[in-house]
Formats: structure tokens, sequence, C-alpha cells
């Protein structure tokens, strides 16, 4: 497994989701490789962090307020609020798509950029760093 | 999510026994407060915003099918009424930068109340960290990592394939862990 599939499966493989054959080869990798066993130490402690956030109890006296809106309003079956739900969840499918459309782009071009000399290397972190600014 | 209300008790609920709508009500209304206020990131929204969605279920209720479990369809009107009201109200509730230049001293060894001190600070900052989130990100990260939930259950309230989640959590992950970074090193 190279660094790329390793750092993208990382909160994969914190959250327990991969397949065995996966994590092992996460493992595997992250026993030889710096890079990725620090990413993956602060990525786990950004998750340990987030567990630590207690939340507190729903406060008391919502089903009242609850409650006494449901007998104002009583019940309804218009599915005016239902479409606007679809329409919205379609909207937020394409913003993903291109985010991850971006994100793909994004990785390939730091793959290209690691394939080309040393040398080159600067100034192309310069240029990436610009178009990025842009 | 180990807690489920069965068929019967929604089937009740769609006729309109008002006492399954409240045995409803107080078996999610922990779980979708907690949503809500992870999504909000402040107390005083999350109240609101608990009442809005059950008052919206409830109402509902008949567009409910039981193809899916009644509490992903709960969350996903949570998740979608939370992100439709913060588009709403925009006005940034803090900035994490502004915070930024407030300075804490890093944990010390062993526990002291100081820990207690500084442990409720990253409470806060992670609290402002997840706000400064992009929507659709804030929404993956609340369930998925402040919420426990199953990469496959978030696809189902999300309305989004499962590689879909554990990309957007990642990406969500380390936005968060690059906003505590200070901290995380310390
Ligand atoms: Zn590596």
């Amino acid at each position: 497994m190279n660094c790329f599939t390793c750092e993208n499966n990382l909160s994969a493989y914190v959250d327990d989701e991969l397949t065995t054959d996966v994590r092992r080869d996460i493992e595997a990798h992250l026993d030889t490789c710096e890079k990725c066993h620090q990413e993956y130490e602060t990525l786990l402690s950004t998750w340990e962090l987030a567990g630590d956030m207690r939340t507190e109890a729903a406060p008391d006296g919502l089903w009242q307020a609850v409650e006494a809106e449901l007998q104002q309003k009583g019940h309804n079956n218009t599915t005016t609020e239902d479409l606007a739900l679809i329409v919205r969840g379609l909207a937020s499918e394409i913003r993903d798509l291109k985010q991850t459309v971006d994100g793909l782009r994004h990785d390939l071009e730091e793959r290209d950029n690691n394939k080309i000399d040393q040398s080159d290397l600067g100034s192309l972190v310069l240029q990436g760093r610009r178009r990025h600014a842009g | 999510m180990n807690i489920q209300a069965d068929v019967a008790l929604i089937a009740a609920c769609q006729q309109g026994d008002t006492r399954a709508i409240r045995e409803t009500f107080e078996m999610y209304k922990d779980r979708v407060y907690a949503l809500c206020r992870h999504m909000a990131g402040n107390a005083e929204d999350a109240e609101d915003l608990t009442q809005e969605v059950f008052v919206s279920a409830f109402q509902h209720l008949n567009n409910f099918r039981a193809e899916s479990a009644f509490g992903t369809w709960l969350y996903r009107i949570a998740t979608n009424h939370c992100l439709n009201r913060l588009r709403k109200k925009r006005p940034e509730i803090h900035s994490f930068d502004a915070m930024a230049e407030v300075d804490i001293a890093p944990p010390a060894p062993g526990p002291s109340p100081e820990d207690m001190v500084v442990r409720k600070e990253m409470n806060r900052r992670m609290e402002l960290a997840v706000a400064a989130l992009p929507e659709n990100l804030r929404a993956v990260f609340v369930l998925g990592t402040l919420e426990g939930m199953r990469y496959k259950e978030i696809s189902e309230i999300c309305e989004c394939s499962e590689e879909a989640v554990k990309m957007r959590i990642h990406r969500a992950r380390k936005q968060v862990r690059d906003k505590l970074k200070n901290y995380l090193e310390a």
C-alpha cells in the first residue's frame, strides 16, 4: 500500500469501517511509514477529543412546547416541505460531487508533483500554493 | 443507534395516538437534542431546533414509510432542518480565529483542577472548529464523530453513498484537526 491510499483510509481505519484486508494493509504500512503514522496519531487524537464532548440531556419542558405547537398546528400532510427537502438533498449531492472531483484533482496533482525531481520541487510547491491561494 | 421505535409504536403515532407520540418523543429527545446541539454549536438554538424537528416530524408522520428505520428518518429530518436553519442564520456564531487569540496553557501532567479547565476549553474549541466546517462536512462530522454512527446509517441519513461519507468524514476530521493542531501537539 502506498501513502496516498493509506492516508485516504485513515479516518475509516480509526472508525473501524474497513474490511479486514484493507485494515491489515494499513497496519503494515503504518508500521513502516513514519509520516502516515504521525498523520494517524493526530487523527486519532481528534477523534478522542471529539468523543470527550459531552452533551447534556435535552432540557425539561421541551415536550410541553412540542405538544402545544402540535395542538395549535394540527397534523398536516402537505408535501411541499418534503419536496423542498428532496431538492436540498440533491443540491448537496451536487456540491459533494464537485468537492470530490476537486479533491481527486488536487490529489492527482500532488501525486504528479511527487514524481518530479527534487530539484523542481520547491518551485512546484510555490506554484501550487499560488494556484490554491488564487 | 441502539434504540429504535418499533413499527407498532410508529403506527400508533400515525393514527394520532398522543401517548405513543409522547413515548416516541421521550425515546429520541436526547439524541435529537445532541444532534441539534452539535450542529448549532450552542444550547439556545439547539432547544429551538429540537422543538421544531419534533413538531415537523410528528406533523409529517404519514410520509414515513417503514423502508428505513424510524430513527434514520427522524435524524434525516433533524439534519436537514439544522442545515437549513444554519444557512438562513449565517452570521458566524463566534469566529474561531478570534478565539485563537486567547491563550491557554497546554495540559499539565496528572489530574488537576487545571485539567478540567483545559478540557472544557478544548471542548469549546472543538465546538468552534466544528461550527467552522462547511455544512455538508459538519453534518457527517457530527453524525459520525460526535454521535458515533456507522457510515451506513449516515449514508442513509444524508442520502449519499458510504464512500462519500467516508471521504467527507476524513476531510472534516482533517479540517478540525488542523484547527486544533497547536493543542494536539502540546
Ligand atoms: Zn505512508
